[in-house]
């Protein structure tokens, strides 16, 4: 049923435009681009550039949960700590197990880790 | 987050709904301020496709392009008021009505998971407004929205002036609203959707997009010509700095 509904949705793209598309030769992958303007974002993709600064991010979100002491030098070594993890080259996501995790904290942060992350200022 | 780091891997799908573009795009030309070399051609692996990724699919939708700059970049397709967006500048020089293809996003989506139902789905949304409209319907489809792994959005509402949302007919908090319908949808195991992040050029490492108002993209003035510029001012010696003072003390 789903795969007839899915199906009788597909009309509304015109055989020419599911050409244009050409998603046969997509092996499992694929990144849609809304919004081309200048190529750039396309550029960024292919950098690989979103990995470092989410990863990182999402990191510091769920570290930053973990700090507990304010004072400023506990801000400098969670800023250093950030800095580390951005010039690591690969960090792993630190929320395997999002739903879980998410319902364990009361904060809440590590749910806010996968969800809305914020870029870092 | 592994696959993003081999986008080598990925199909690229680039929607362009500003006709003028996608012909600059397709040939690869340098982007403004850049220098030919630095443009990098076009990727094997990349399709710009000449149409809106939006919120309706069809071969002949009309769209608001607007012209801000007198440069070959300097225009764009929107959906928000070019003035809800940008208050101050870039100027609005001209504006037209252009009529194109429209792909909903989705039918995009469907296309893609009827291909192959396990695919791994990026998507990024930089689309003057539509994004609203877009995320909205998506999230009355959960299964679609799960089916997403990687969702960047810009948001285009004035910060601090979200009543400008209510003209269109949409809440005045839409941002807000659209977190509350995905992110129990997150929370649900079987949901693919692992980031949604506000801004995918900031999750990039990048400037904000917003930036490019005071770059030569939204500039009638020539870009002047790399290097040949005299550095001024004063230039730090090495051992008669303040700095350098102070490690002497210490040392």
């Amino acid at each position: 049923m789903a795969l007839l509904l899915a199906v009788a949705s597909l009309g509304a793209l015109s055989p020419s435009q599911l050409d244009e598309l050409a998603l046969e030769h997509c092996h499992g992958r694929v990144f849609l681009d809304g919004g081309s303007n200048t190529g750039d974002s396309v550029r960024s993709f292919l950098s690989g550039a979103p990995t470092a600064t989410v990863t990182a991010t999402a990191a510091a979100a769920a570290t930053a949960a973990t700090v507990t002491d304010p004072s400023p030098r506990s801000a400098r070594r969670w800023l250093l700590w950030v800095r580390a993890q951005r010039a690591a080259p690969a960090v792993q996501q630190p929320v395997a197990q999002p739903h879980r995790a998410g319902a364990a904290r009361s904060d809440g942060a590590a749910a806010r880790a996968k969800h809305v992350l914020r870029p870092l200022v | 987050m592994a696959p993003l780091r081999e986008p080598s891997t990925f199909c690229v799908r680039s929607f362009e709904a500003n006709p003028h573009l996608v012909p600059l795009l397709r040939a690869g030309a340098a982007a403004p301020g850049a220098t030919p070399a630095e443009s990098g051609g076009v990727a094997p692996n990349v399709r710009y496709i000449d149409g809106a990724l939006s919120n309706r699919s069809g071969a002949d939708v009309p769209r608001t392009v607007v012209t801000y700059a007198r440069n070959r970049w300097g225009s764009t397709a929107t959906t928000l008021a070019f003035k809800d967006i940008h208050p101050s500048q870039p100027p609005l020089l001209s504006s037209a009505t252009v009529r194109g293809a429209s792909y909903d996003v989705r039918d995009v989506l469907r296309a893609a998971l009827q291909r192959n139902a396990s695919s791994l789905i990026g998507l990024k949304l930089d689309v003057e407004g539509d994004e609203f409209w877009m995320l909205d319907q998506l999230s009355r489809e959960p299964q679609l929205l799960c089916d997403i792994s990687y969702l960047f959005v810009e948001f285009h509402n004035l910060p601090g002036q979200r009543a400008n949302l209510s003209q269109y007919g949409l809440d005045a908090d839409m941002y807000e609203v659209l977190k509350r319908q995905v992110h129990p949808l997150m929370e649900q195991p079987s949901c693919r959707l692992k980031v949604y992040w506000r801004s995918f050029w900031s999750a990039c490492g990048d400037v904000m997009r917003f930036q490019w108002r005071d770059t030569e993209q939204a500039s009638d003035v020539p870009p002047k010509p790399k290097g040949g510029k005299k550095r001024r001012g004063r230039r730090l010696i090495k051992g008669r700095g303040k700095g350098a003072k102070v490690r002497r003390r210490h040392s």
